[in-house]
């Protein structure tokens, strides 16, 4: 069910009574039920691969706390890698390689024709099957004693507000709030509240709103004006912010109503000043899952530059595949890995090292207006229909006529669901609070509150039944 | 319950009050704004316009007494004003790009149609890739306008909320800039020229189609290939039937680049003792099976010619039950 739907919101108004007049152990398991319930709505089938990932891992995460033999601790984990990564593989990837591997062969003159397969594609697979690795990694390196308790532990892998698209939750600030007692703050109340409400505000009102123009160009992107591509892009850059960060928002707000604080995910990443600062902001627990089992394992930056580089893109290369089983995702993250690299060599040259740069001065913006075009014109890539798309839509952008009489509509979207984007996030930015309304008066609150009403009416997707981009992930 | 939490629920209630009695006045305003307008459910500003412009027509007793439909072989192809010189009757042209058959059974037959004025003559044109299951042109986004999803039984808010009717008046006007006088069905050229000036839409020179006479004459009728496929043209010679409504049928004077049905129209339309005309066996030159301005002039004559001899010889007639 997606949160925003009537169906979400009657779940929720069951689930948070019944939940809040239970005493914990209660709540543990109601919400092991109702999260269940959640996520077999999509489809009940693959139920069992979270309750196979379940089950394995809190058998090898508590195997190797229990025991010192390097041999016995090494199997516990080789099980739960091959059993997570396996369940991953196969449902995400298997039809991927072997379109790959067909058509590799093929170019070579070698005849080789395996068929794909039919596989649905488990809605949060990527996310579910990589907390509950984080989980045993954690466990096998010491920094996690793993739970006792099997329920806490099912439910810290199914926890409904963040299983199917994140965020990405570690142990140890999940599974302590699950195994402690929770209550319901007036703090928790009113923020978590007012979470939701700005995450359907950003799904609902800017991402839901501009997907139609998003779709009808990228439908047909080598017919549209170059202008009409590139701000297509911009509008695709707008969707997939808000769509994420709203649904990362409404997770969070959620969990608040239960008691349970979740991971910040987002934090302005528009607003970056490098591109550095943008990956530090942008889906940070898939980011710091990244660094802390792919980039540093490898050897991090200490193993000298050519290492650091290979490190530092390969990681981007194997988040590219994550988003999804397609080269222009790959080759999306991999762009992006570089553009990094070639950041922190020029960071680190004498003249910029140690250099502090004021927000919104003159050099702010320069690196805000660089950081954005560097984002916006890889982006294109993301949203394209594999690399034939790609070369289409740079073709489009590059070679097609500038104007063609028809994009005053696609101008006025990017303005129109652009400037509240960019007003709320500034406004995040400069108060550095997520919920900065709460600290206005009631009136003004009021007024805000109707005016965003308003404008999810008039401008968003009330009528539209757009899921959530990151579900595909 | 915890009496902070209370508190803080009843500090809430004056900012949920004051956006809800914003919000109330806003939805009080834009049903005072748009009345009873009824355009904001179509798919594009160009359909919208011909409708209300149709209903308008009729208000002042001008209704026309022959009404072309169909896709964009019927919207861009067949010229009311030529047509209208010589068949001697008021024309509108009802075509929508895109509108093939699966989408012009839902909206149009459905409910376009019998909120309209019934016509004395209903003009048909598809292409034949319109009757194909796994043609979709555009019709997959007539079907997910508003009229489509009301038509199909899904939820459509805008029913209930006039905020949201704006959202999708706000998403017709997305449509290219026409001219002011396409709201005169009978200039409706120009719309034709501002369709041609677009890039890479050839000027094409254009002769009077050979052969003369495009006339199918009634065969014995073979069974279609897919009854499904035409099923959606059997309902709309069902609903002329029912109504008296005389039809005929056109195959444009373009060559599809998907395959053709045209024998399995010829057959159905023999079938029910619809008149079909096919002017493929001729084409003009077209760009995307559209003829420019000059194309659809010759085209249009030529059409009305050759009613008014089918109808000068009695052979017009509403199709068999």
């Amino acid at each position: 069910m997606l949160f925003n739907s009537l169906t979400f919101a009657a779940f929720l108004a069951v689930v948070l009574p019944v939940y809040h007049a239970l005493p914990r152990r209660g709540q543990n398991v109601f919400l092991v039920g109702a999260s269940y319930l959640f996520y077999g709505w999509w489809d009940w089938r693959f139920l069992s691969l979270l309750w196979v990932s379940t089950a394995v891992d809190y058998w090898a995460a508590n195997r190797i706390a229990a025991t010192s033999d390097p041999k016995k601790r090494n199997f516990a984990l080789g099980v739960s890698l091959v059993t997570n990564l396996g369940i991953l593989g196969f449902f995400k990837y298997f039809n991927f390689f072997v379109d790959t591997a067909n058509a590799s062969l093929e170019a070579l003159g070698v005849p080789f024709n395996t068929s794909l397969l039919y596989i649905v594609l488990p809605v949060g697979i990527s996310f579910y099957t990589f907390q509950t690795l984080a989980y045993t990694i954690d466990t096998w390196r010491g920094r996690q004693t793993p739970t006792a308790d099997p329920v806490a532990f099912a439910l810290y892998v199914a926890y409904f507000p963040q299983l199917v698209a994140g965020p990405i939750e570690r142990a140890k600030h999940l599974l302590p709030q699950l195994e402690q007692d929770r209550v319901l703050t007036p703090q928790f109340l009113r923020t978590g509240i007012t979470l939701i409400l700005i995450g359907l505000f950003k799904k609902v009102g800017l991402a839901d709103g501009v997907a139609p123009f998003v779709d009808e160009v990228f439908g047909e992107i080598g017919a549209f004006s170059s202008s009409s591509v590139l701000c297509a892009t911009l509008l695709f850059c707008i969707q997939i912010y808000g769509d994420f960060s709203g649904y990362s928002d409404i997770a969070r707000g959620t969990s608040r109503l239960l008691g349970i604080d979740l991971m910040v995910n987002f934090r302005q990443p528009y607003l970056a000043q490098n591109i550095a600062e943008l990956w530090r902001r942008w889906h940070i627990s898939l980011s710091t899952w990244f660094a802390d089992y792919v980039y540093i394992p490898l050897g991090g930056s200490k193993r000298g530059p050519v290492r650091n580089a290979f490190n530092l893109v390969g990681m981007f290369a194997l988040s590219g595949l994550w988003h999804g089983a397609a080269w222009n995702f790959v080759l999306w993250a991999t762009l992006n890995g570089v553009c990094l690299l070639l950041f922190r060599y020029w960071s680190e040259l004498p003249r910029n090292e140690g250099v502090e740069v004021a927000p919104f001065s003159l050099r702010w913006f320069a690196g805000n207006f660089a950081t954005l075009t560097v984002f916006v014109l890889t982006a294109l890539m993301f949203r394209s229909d594999g690399l034939a798309g790609v070369w289409t839509g740079y073709m489009a952008l590059l070679l097609n006529p500038w104007w063609l009489g028809i994009e005053h509509v696609y101008v006025y979207a990017t303005l129109a669901y652009g400037i509240p984007m960019v007003a709320l996030d500034l406004w995040q930015y400069r108060s550095g609070e997520e919920e900065p309304m709460l600290a206005s008066g009631r009136v003004f609150q009021g007024v805000l509150l109707g005016c965003a009403m308003i404008w999810v009416l008039v401008m968003g997707g009330v009528d539209l039944d757009v899921p959530f981009i990151y579900f595909q992930f | 319950m915890n009496p902070e939490l209370v508190n803080a629920v009843r500090r809430a209630l004056p900012v949920w009050a004051i956006a809800l009695v914003l919000v109330g006045l806003a939805e009080l305003g834009a049903r005072a704004w748009m009345g009873d307008d009824e355009t904001w459910e179509y798919w594009n500003r160009t359909m919208a316009s011909k409708v209300r412009y149709l209903k308008k027509l009729d208000s002042h007793d001008l209704r026309p007494n022959v009404l072309i439909v169909g896709d964009s072989s019927a919207a861009f192809n067949i010229m009311p004003s030529a047509f209208d010189e010589v068949y001697g009757s008021r024309s509108f042209n009802l075509g929508s790009a895109g509108n093939y058959a699966r989408s012009f059974d839902v909206v149009m037959r459905q409910h376009v149609l019998p909120t309209l004025p019934d016509p004395e003559l209903l003009v048909v044109s598809f292409g034949g890739q319109g009757f194909l299951p796994e043609s979709r042109g555009q019709t997959e986004r007539i079907l997910s306008s508003p009229l489509g999803q009301r038509l199909l039984g899904k939820r459509v808010w805008g029913q209930h909320i006039w905020l949201v009717r704006i959202h999708h008046l706000l998403r017709l006007y997305r449509d290219p800039p026409v001219t002011p006088t396409v709201f005169r069905n009978r200039g409706f050229e120009p719309y034709l020229v501002a369709i041609q000036r677009r890039p890479r839409r050839p000027r094409l020179a254009n002769q009077l189609p050979q052969p003369p006479d495009f006339l199918i004459r009634p065969r014995p009728p073979a069974p279609p290939t897919d009854e499904d496929a035409l099923a959606p043209l059997g309902r709309l010679f069902d609903y002329a039937a029912a109504r008296s409504i005389q039809v005929i049928m056109v195959s444009p004077p373009t060559e599809d680049e998907a395959p053709v049905l045209v024998p399995e129209i010829a057959a159905l339309c023999a079938s029910r003792g619809v008149p079909h005309f096919d002017y493929s066996r001729a084409p003009l030159p077209s760009h995307n099976s559209h003829l420019n301005t000059r194309g659809a002039q010759v085209y249009s004559t030529k059409l009305g010619q050759d009613l008014k001899a089918l109808r000068d010889a009695g052979e017009l007639h509403p199709p068999k039950p």
